[in-house]
């Protein structure tokens, strides 16, 4: 049962080691890649299977007993984040083998990507707060590597931002470790989630949940600490962007909610707040920004900001509902955001541009590509029954079942501004006539065949996105047993510390 | 039910395919889903008058409470012969009226797939998927509008429909959510049942009006009309079936659906009177104001909508069978007038009726299609339309308040409509000679019987209307279940509805004599732009556009030192307001407690960090961070942790030294901040160096009793098998942090060579 959870993080592991061996050698790099994530995804499968019929799964590193040693555990909400990451990985690892330039995989895009993906999926595993630290900065440093892979000069300004901004924020992090273990004595997730009950003020444990919010609010890009996001998001490759847009703020949301239902669980006035305000203002900031772009990926990039405050929305509910709606639109937006992306990507590859101005055409032109990328943009703005209705529907309803109308009015604007932009983008790309056509003749471009090769991750995506969307049923089945098991932290707590034998 | 839908969305997504085999009979082929549809409920149509409602349920996404449950009862079977009739006669039109135009299979997706999606919504009997369909009607129709996307103006009004239905459309959301959580149910069957509990709870107004502002945006409602007339862009058999039978009645369908539970509230009435009211006379008279066919007919539309709005305000009983009656009336005379505006276009190429003229001599079936169609709309016996006007003349009259103002508005609107059907029907197939030059012909069958059909439908139901009456009984049944049976006849005896009438009908005339003489006066009369509620609309938009703008330069202005301070600062104010809590602890040392090296050290670090902030040049900045670090090692030292102090100095050996290295490389140093700026990040930062200093004493009086200390100490070696405890951690209690460490340096040397040897030319290279 173990070893179910440490050959998850194992293969990406090994695949970033072997192909840093590799180094040379690109296309025994692509085979071990290729394998590697496809060998993940089943790992993760299996995984997410086990945990289904386990409950909570742990691993106690090095053998010593929590909280002594560092526990990895695997409940609903960490198998099925870590089956995400891993399937994004086989999707947009599969685009890049076909969208990523020769260079950029000569200097190590393959053993990046695969120990982003170990990273990742280690965070979502960790039960220590310590380790999570550790984790992020294996995160970091390779998000950072990938985003200034290439050297041009937007891709390093913008990772500057983004690096500075991130260390910083694991500071804070950092010392709210040090507060966290200072008032309880222990770094283990589950048991700090009984021992801070003990900290007689009240007060105190805000304190310290200060520092993890600023901490998490920076990884997840909520108001007004988000700045980073939009500074380097559009700066590298999409595929990239697509998998950075898929991941990395995730892990900050993850966070968030782990330490959230776990940890600062108290009933308190000014968490409540706090969470409220940041939900409604990064909604809302987050979409007039994508509102002002006129920039395929800027919009997009932008765009993410405004998701990420619906997932705060309901945390800050914090009813079962609510966390239903969390995981549904988690699971929603991983897949739509990164197809957009995908999508601007084969854009970019047919028409040499992002800039709105200067595209058009597209749908007279391409037609298909342009269904799928009108369900992707229809599903982000929540247009039903496409997976996005779903989950606005469970946060609305959620919201005004708690009667948190302020949430569910900015819920509801925001969604009508990410319509807006999202109709700017398929007026502008797709409807607009081609702005080059009107000068040079009917210029024939040919479809080659790597272009067609990209389409079929995003097809797949695409049927994912359509099948969430008109077979709700199974994964919010799935959201309301993880909603659940969050709310019920003494299911983690016990199965850590083994109480339940 | 649902596998008819299911074909439909089938059938549009194979319907490329079927085009390219059926090519110009496609239109045609396509027409047997609709008219199979309708044979279909005619079949469920005995069913109800015999059984009454029937309900077939079907779970969707159970753990939300949501099914995909059917109802079957006169309003939605209404609805069902509507949408399955007009649709076989639009899809058997748009056929011929679309061939040879471009990508004709994009318009046969959207049209077959918002069939299915407009039955599905009126067949729904769970609040939720009936929004799901209702969304779905939109979003087709925003793709129907803006067929022919290469002009900017259309894309504009598929764009300003979509926003306008579609936010309305949020509306509704949270109305019915919040009605399904007052009923504690989203299925339809029950809410109708809970009126009396949902008019208790403290939602039921809110509810109420966010529904009615959905229903409003999609039914066109003022001040949310003018999308309407803008859609005039899309092709015209989308026009005569969406824009005028069909997608546009879909708020007052719902706005009948849930009359029961809301007639009776004073809101409701007040509501649906005055809009529906204005709305009816706006749309009428901007209608007579109108040079092309289709704006005419869009805005008599508006108008009809309004008064479909007014009657379910009214609520009566009798209103309630003037609603049923009017709807089919409508549908059937404004759906054949819209057809037939488009075989006149198709043929002539002109939509202007001050160039158009005596078609009827070229045109004989098309026009006789128009006559009876016009005939209805002016409401002359013994058409269809007249009963509808008796009905609705009779249910202004019977009102308790405001009956004399709403029978006047009720009586503007009839000249209104009499006097357009004169415009559409007497100035384009009589009247003047035809200024167009090229000659026309009459159209092939299937264009003009479709219009023929409604039209000897709104003569024959006007003599035979006992045929119909079931349905519509039906109907009223549902929309207001104590209503009782409904008897049509032509003659009432001569009342004042009559008189009423004749007025209507002969001042009607009177008004289109004048249009048509005065044609000049007509087009001088323009409407300020500013008064219209497209204006707001338009300067709504851009004022969302332009602030979004201004918040993003001011949020994201890329300066990264205006970030890192924003994000200190937002620390500053939430540690703050908890900090409020707390007093300031008492610093319980004693100046004599210091020793001379601790005063030393200290002083020497604050000077060092003094001048690392305020150094002009690098060098010396990094030269005194490294004095810093000396002296934080020294610290460690002083406190007993030479291991630690080791590692100290090491690390700011490295880093100073390889920073001077890294110093060549690089270009001038620029000072950007200059004066007050400057002032504002010194204040942060104090700031923030005050508060952890606080929250680090605060934290520091607690005393530090961990548990895993004492573990730690007790195991490193017998199970660690390490003296050094601190090594042990490292390597064994905690190895994977020290695992995730590795990780981390071998990732920054991938970077580093990356950063070092990347030249990023062209070759193999996509940037």
């Amino acid at each position: 049962m173990e070893n179910e959870l440490l050959i998850v993080l194992l293969i990406p592991l090994l695949a970033g080691i072997f192909n840093i061996f590799l180094w040379r050698n690109l296309s025994g790099q692509k085979v071990v890649f290729f394998v590697s994530t496809i060998l993940m995804v089943l790992a993760a499968a299996n995984l997410l299977n086990s945990v289904i019929i386990n409950d909570v799964i742990t691993l106690q590193s090095a053998g010593w007993e929590a909280p002594f040693g560092i526990s990895l555990v695997a409940d609903y909400l960490s198998a099925l984040m870590v089956f995400l990451t891993a399937l994004m990985g086989l999707i947009i690892g599969v685009f890049s083998l076909f969208d990523v330039d020769k260079k950029r995989m000569q200097f190590g895009f393959f053993p990046l990507f695969s120990f982003l993906l170990f990273s990742v999926s280690g965070a979502f595993l960790s039960g220590d707060i310590f380790n999570l630290y550790v984790w992020f900065e294996i995160m970091l440093i390779s998000s950072f590597v990938l985003m200034a892979l290439g050297n041009t000069k937007p891709q390093l300004e913008g990772a500057i931002k983004y690096v500075t901004m991130n260390i910083i924020a694991s500071v804070f992090f950092l010392a709210g470790i040090g507060v966290t273990y200072g008032l309880t004595g222990t770094l283990n997730m589950a048991e700090l989630s009984i021992l801070i009950n003990g900290v007689d003020d009240p007060n105190l444990i805000l304190l310290a949940m200060i520092f993890f919010f600023i901490a998490f609010g920076v990884k997840s890009a909520v108001f007004p600490l988000f700045s980073w996001l939009p500074a380097s998001y559009h700066t590298p490759p999409v595929a990239i962007t697509a998998i950075f847009s898929a991941l990395l703020t995730k892990v900050g949301v993850y966070a968030f909610i782990r330490f959230f239902t776990l940890i600062f669980n108290q009933e308190s006035q000014f968490t409540d707040n706090l969470l409220i305000v940041t939900a409604s203002t990064t909604m809302f900031i987050g979409v007039l920004g994508a509102a002002a772009q006129m920039e395929f990926r800027k919009i997009l990039s932008v765009h993410i900001i405004s998701q990420i405050g619906y997932l705060i929305m309901g945390i800050a509910i914090g009813t079962k509902m609510a966390l239903t709606g969390v995981i549904y639109f988690i699971v929603h937006i991983i897949f739509v955001k990164s197809n957009l992306f995908l999508i601007s990507g084969v854009v970019n590859r047919l028409k040499g541009s992002f800039e709105l101005k200067k595209l058009g055409g597209v749908y007279g032109k391409y037609p298909f590509l342009g269904i799928l990328f009108v369900i992707s943009a229809f599903s982000l703005a929540g247009f039903p029954p496409l997976s996005g209705f779903w989950a606005k529907f469970a946060l609305v309803l959620a919201g005004l079942e708690a009667k948190e109308y302020i949430l569910v009015f900015f819920a509801l604007i925001t969604g009508f501004l990410t319509l807006y932009s999202m109709t700017k983008i398929w007026n502008e790309v797709f409807w607009k006539k081609d702005p080059k056509e009107e000068e040079t003749e009917e210029v024939k471009e040919e479809e080659p065949v790597s272009i067609k090769l990209k389409m079929i991750p995003v097809v797949f995506v695409t049927i994912i996105i359509l099948a969430l969307g008109v077979f709700a049923e199974p994964v919010f089945s799935f959201a309301e047993m993880t909603a659940e098991q969050l709310l019920n932290p003494h299911i983690y707590i016990d199965a850590v510390l083994g109480l339940d034998q | 039910m649902l596998t008819i839908i299911i074909i439909g969305f089938l059938l549009a997504f194979l319907a490329p395919f079927i085009h390219r085999i059926a090519k110009e009979y496609s239109g045609l082929v396509f027409a047997l889903y609709p008219a199979a549809t309708f044979l279909w409920l005619i079949k469920q149509y005995k069913t109800v008058i015999e059984y009454g409602t029937q309900i077939i349920p079907m779970e969707w996404v159970p753990s939300l409470g949501i099914g995909i449950d059917f109802r079957l009862d006169g309003l939605s079977l209404l609805f069902g012969f509507l949408i399955s009739g007009i649709g076989t006669i639009v899809l058997a039109y748009a056929g011929t009226y679309m061939k040879g135009v471009p990508n004709t299979d994009r318009f046969y997706v959207a049209l077959i797939a918002f069939m299915a999606s407009m039955l599905g919504l009126v067949f729904s009997d769970n609040i939720i998927s009936l929004f799901v369909f209702w969304e779905l009607t939109s979003f087709t129709s925003y793709f129907l509008i803006g067929f022919k996307h290469e002009y900017e103006s259309t894309r504009k009004s598929a764009l300003q429909a979509l926003l306008i239905t579609a936010g309305g459309g949020l509306a509704l959301l949270a109305g019915l959510i919040l009605l399904g959580i007052g009923a504690g149910s989203l299925s339809l069957s029950e809410i109708l049942q809970s009126g009396d509990i949902l008019a208790q709870s403290s939602l039921f107004n809110a509810a109420m009006l966010l529904i009615i502002l959905g229903c409003f945006t999609k039914s066109a409602q003022f001040p949310f009309h003018f999308w309407l007339p803008s859609a005039m862009a899309a092709p015209t058999p989308v026009s005569a079936y969406l824009h005028s039978a069909t997608m546009v009645k879909a708020g007052i369908f719902l706005l009948a659906r849930l009359s029961p539970v809301f007639n009776g509230a004073d809101g409701w009435h007040a509501t649906l009177l005055l809009f529906g009211a204005t709305t009816m006379l706006i749309g009428a008279i901007i209608a007579v104001l109108q040079t092309d066919l289709k704006k005419i007919l869009a805005y008599t539309t508006v108008s009809a909508l309004g008064l479909l709005t007014m009657l379910l305000g009214i609520g009566t009983e009798i209103a309630i069978k003037a609603t049923v009656i009017f709807i089919l009336a409508h549908a059937l005379y404004k759906g054949a007038l819209f057809l037939i505006a488009g075989i006149v276009d198709h043929e002539t190429g002109s939509r202007d009726i001050r160039k158009l003229g005596s078609l009827f001599r070229s045109m004989p079936f098309t026009a006789t299609a128009a006559v009876l169609a016009g005939l209805s709309m002016a409401g002359i016996p013994p058409l269809f339309g007249f009963i509808s006007k008796e009905y609705t003349y009779e249910s202004t009259l019977e009102m308790a308040l405001n009956s004399p103002l709403t029978t006047s508005a009720f009586f503007i609107t009839g000249v209104f409509f009499t006097a357009a059907a004169g415009m559409l029907v007497y100035m384009v197939f009589f009247g003047r000679r035809n200024r167009l030059n090229s000659p026309t012909r009459e159209t092939p069958i299937v264009m003009w019987i479709g219009p023929l059909i409604m039209g000897i439908l709104s003569l024959s139901l006007g003599f035979g209307s006992g045929l119909i009456s079931p349905l519509l009984e039906q109907a009223s049944l549902a929309i207001r279940p104590e209503n009782t049976t409904l008897k049509i006849s032509l003659w009432h005896g001569i009342n004042t509805e009559l008189i009423l009438s004749t007025f209507t009908v002969l001042l009607g005339i009177a008004t289109f004599l004048f249009v048509y003489f005065n044609p000049r006066l007509m087009s001088q009369i323009e409407i300020s732009e500013k008064i219209k509620p497209s204006y707001a609309y338009d300067q709504i938009m851009e004022g969302v556009v332009d602030m979004s703008k201004i918040v993003t330069r001011k949020v994201q202005n890329g300066y990264i030192r205006v970030y890192v301070s924003v994000m200190v600062a937002t620390f500053c104010v939430l540690a703050l307001i908890v900090l409020q809590n707390f007093s300031i602890p008492k610093i319980g040392v004693m100046w004599s407690d210091f020793r001379v090296y601790d005063i030393i050290i200290g002083a020497i670090m604050l000077v060092a960090c003094f001048y690392t902030v305020v150094a002009q040049s690098r060098l010396l900045a990094i030269a005194m961070l490294g004095v810093v670090g000396y002296g934080v090692a020294f610290v460690f030292i002083i406190f007993g942790a030479p291991d630690l102090a080791m590692t100290q100095i090491l690390i700011e050996t490295l880093t100073v030294v390889l920073f001077v290295l890294v110093l060549w490389k690089l270009p001038k140093y620029l000072i950007f901040a200059e004066g007050f700026i400057k002032f504002r990040y010194f204040l942060v930062s104090a700031l923030f160096g005050l508060i952890m200093t606080w929250i680090v004493m605060i934290v520091t009086q607690y005393p530090m009793d961990s548990h895993l200390k004492a573990f730690f100490a007790e195991n490193s070696y017998p199970r660690g098998m390490g003296r050094n405890v601190v090594n042990v951690i490292l390597v064994d209690f905690r190895s994977l942090d020290t695992l995730g460490e590795m990780v981390v340096l071998g990732i920054a040397a991938i970077g580093i060579y990356g950063l070092m040897k990347f030249n990023s030319d062209k070759k193999d290279f996509n940037p």
